[in-house]
């Protein structure tokens, strides 16, 4: 009986393992993520009274980078896309300038996010769209999400995320994490289909700063793989917003003219500072809202320099 | 001056960056993407050493003795609008046995000191073609899309050398690719003799063996993703290992000092299916000559090999191959591969050949973070060599709690804590029995992990 102990140390990790693997130890993330619980959570945001009717009437806690749960406990209002849950933040002096990351882990559901950037009198300067994220596959301790960087101008102060509630119902599909060790090894993946990931009212968000990631989690990070335009079942919505509606209970968004002003003048102002890779940044930005004369303002704004 | 000077460095990046958004329509060359692959751990049994036994035939599932690494960079060079781009590609890979703590001790072939390599390196560019827009041309150092049976750790379809190729061409209903690499490969071996004398009038005489490497042009033809019954695709393969010899080599065969070597064509049909969230893959594959033998080998059944290490000359093999991923229920999935070969006259003494392997691994997902899996697995291998039939048998048996970080049920890494007890009942064909102190089954308890990124 050579190595004993061996055998010992090992029978009884496997025991201890096997016992404890019975009690999932789940925290109220790992729910939201490993379970599909879209039907319950629809159910629950039908009969969830609204918090607000107007966006001034919404309370607005001091904006903390990390994950943010979207479940029951969240406040509910109406928008143009429909009810939803969400989750509002007061931009601090702090965050001037700075480039944010926010992403939808994608579990068992995905919370088809949407993003609405307010000015200090709580009027609409911006209104991101679904269709502004993109879809990151799988990679090393991270779940795939919906992602879209964002870079914040001064007269921005307050932020909403909230749910498309029109996608409810339907479905995004995701590569099969095996694709990614096809990536890894060069080895052709076993033909396994594409993962059918439903929206759900409820998820798990996460807002960094961009420039706060390390270079070697960057490295490490996968590209956005898939534009959920493309890949959604149903259709996107567009990434214009839409015109006001006269119910005093529901949020009007008429950010678009005035989003794609707001990108004009960023694009100009980046330029005639120099900064070219920031100007850049927001042409692609603006290109993915559908602004597609950002890159005409951006030549424009070099030449008259 | 000065201030001109300035200026005009400023205009310099503006410029640069106006011809890339709006004149070219290009993006220039992207972040490098970084992949990667390890596996490692440790793996102990009764018989104090670390044996594994036929996991190409009885699944490698708590049955292997190495590890694995692999890097791989890769980087979009250049976009254009217009669908054009520019990619490169390079891996490097290596493995790491598991039986100490050698870091740096390299050598050139898999052993105990682990070896490297950089397996691919290579430039692809799409869209340059204007008859066929859609092909990606590539050279360099390549395995083109190799099939792998997972489970048993070999690779059905292989195709790696240093070449070039078109991929991606729409053709019909289908999509078409072409290669070609070189796959040198040795002779088999002929001796000579040297006498020397020493001062003492005495003689030596030595004994040295040779061998000739041959130019081998090895063509890969593929005609992927044609649709066949309900959801079912299907794809075809021919590959074709063309021998370039020189004078010398052909003397020496003629002479009958070397074995002739002859080119050789391996078609393969592959059957996909989707079964609801996993796949079903079969494979046919017939052959001669010297790819007959790599369907019928003892271990490791990859279709590459070329060496002339024997006659093939009368050699003919078949091989079927079922392999897949099924979800029994929400929370349980199975795992499992099939595998029938037979062959005869592969060589001038292996007269027949049959083996049969099944491999089985069901799994009970608990959670998004444990499972708990149960790999078995069986083979039978018969030889008739010189008359006399030689059978390899063998059973495996798998137990390993699985643990997986992350929240999704396919993240990695995954940590796999298992026992395995393997015998083998019959070992005719390797000659001896596997394990130490000449014993024919262990018991092993092993920890592995598997990441990739």
């Amino acid at each position: 009986m050579k190595l004993s102990w061996f055998f010992n140390i090992t029978a009884l990790s496997i025991t201890t393992v096997l016992a404890g693997c019975a009690s999932s130890g789940s925290n109220q993330e790992n729910q939201l993520l490993n379970n599909d619980l879209s039907t319950s959570a629809t159910q629950a945001l039908a009969t969830q009274s609204l918090c607000c009717n107007d966006l001034a009437q919404v309370t607005y806690p001091a904006l903390e980078t990390g994950k943010k749960l979207i479940n029951g406990t969240s406040p509910a209002m109406q928008f143009e896309s429909g009810k939803s849950y969400f989750y509002a933040a007061k931009i601090d002096d702090q965050y001037l300038g700075k480039q944010l990351s926010i992403h939808s882990s994608i579990g068992k559901t995905v919370f088809p996010l949407q993003v609405l950037l307010l000015k200090a009198d709580h009027q609409v300067s911006r209104s991101l769209p679904l269709s502004a994220f993109s879809t990151t596959g799988y990679s090393l301790m991270s779940s795939p999400a919906l992602k879209a960087d964002i870079q914040l101008f001064p007269e921005e102060k307050f932020m909403i995320i909230y749910a498309d509630n029109r996608m409810m119902g339907k479905s995004i599909k995701i590569p099969h994490p095996e694709k990614l060790k096809e990536k890894a090894t060069g080895i052709v993946a076993p033909p396994y289909p594409d993962l059918d990931i439903p929206f759900s009212p409820w998820g798990v968000v996460e807002i960094q700063t961009a420039g706060n990631n390390s270079a070697l989690s960057k490295l490490l990070s996968s590209e956005p793989v898939l534009s959920s335009q493309n890949t959604t079942t149903g259709s996107a919505p567009a990434a214009t917003a839409v015109a006001p509606k006269s119910s005093t209970s529901t949020v009007a968004v008429t950010a678009s003219s005035q989003t794609q002003q707001y990108y004009q003048q960023a694009i100009q102002q980046a330029v005639k500072n120099n900064q070219i890779e920031q100007a850049m940044q927001l042409v692609a930005e603006a290109e993915k809202l559908g602004f597609n004369d950002a890159r005409t303002v951006f030549v424009e704004a070099v030449k008259q320099k | 001056m000065t201030k001109n000077t300035t200026r005009n460095y400023q205009r310099t990046p503006l410029a640069l960056a106006i011809a890339l958004a709006a004149t070219l329509g290009a993006t220039a060359a992207q972040a490098v993407d970084f992949h990667g692959y390890v596996r490692s751990g440790i793996m102990e049994s009764n018989n104090g050493g670390q044996n594994a036994y036929l996991a190409g035939k009885l699944g490698r599932f708590g049955n292997e003795t190495g590890g694995w690494w692999s890097m791989v960079f890769s980087q979009d060079l250049l976009k254009t609008d217009d669908g054009k781009s520019f990619g490169v590609w390079a891996q490097l890979e290596g493995d790491t046995p598991l039986t100490g703590n050698d870091d740096w001790t390299y050598g050139d072939t898999y052993g105990p000191n682990g070896h490297m390599g950089m397996t691919a390196y290579y430039v692809t560019a799409k869209g340059y073609i204007a008859a066929m827009p859609e092909a990606t041309v590539w050279a360099g150092k390549r395995a083109f899309e190799t099939h792998e049976i997972q489970q048993l750790d070999w690779k059905a379809v292989h195709s790696a050398g240093n070449g070039a190729g078109i991929e991606g061409i729409n053709a019909g209903p289908g999509k078409l690719a072409f290669s070609v690499k070189r796959t040198d490969t040795n002779s088999s071996t002929w001796y000579t003799t040297s006498t020397t004398t020493d001062s003492s009038g005495d003689t030596t005489t030595t004994s040295t063996a040779n061998t000739s490497k041959y130019n081998v042009d090895f063509f890969d033809i593929r005609y992927a993703k044609l649709p066949f019954i309900s959801d079912a695709t299907v794809e075809l393969i021919g590959q074709y290992g063309m021998v370039d010899k020189n004078d010398e080599q052909e003397d020496l065969e003629a002479a009958g000092t070397i074995v002739k070597a002859e080119n050789a064509f391996i078609p393969t049909m592959i059957i996909t299916k989707p079964v609801g969230k996993g796949y079903n893959e079969t494979y046919f594959q017939y052959t001669t000559k010297r790819f007959a033998n790599n369907l019928v080998a003892l271990g490791y059944n990859d279709t590459l090999s070329t060496s002339f290490d024997n006659d093939y000359s009368d050699a003919k093999a078949f091989r079927f191959i079922n392999t897949g991923e099924t979800y029994l229920t929400d929370d349980v999935v199975m795992q499992h591969s099939i595998t029938y070969a037979t062959g005869t006259d592969i060589t001038p003494t292996l007269e027949k050949a049959n083996a049969f392997s099944v491999v089985a691994r069901p799994a009970y997902i608990w959670n998004a973070n444990h499972k708990t899996a149960l790999e078995m697995g069986w083979f039978k291998q018969t030889n008739t060599v010189s008359g006399e039939d030689k059978v390899e048998e063998g059973e495996k048996v798998t137990l390993a709690q699985v643990i997986t970080a992350g929240p999704g049920i396919f993240a990695r890494p995954e940590l796999r804590f298992y026992t395995t007890y393997i015998k083998a009942n019959e070992h005719e064909i390797s000659g001896s029995a596997p394990f130490n102190d000449g014993k024919d089954d262990q018991l092993s308890f092993g920890v592995q992990v598997e990441a990739w990124w």
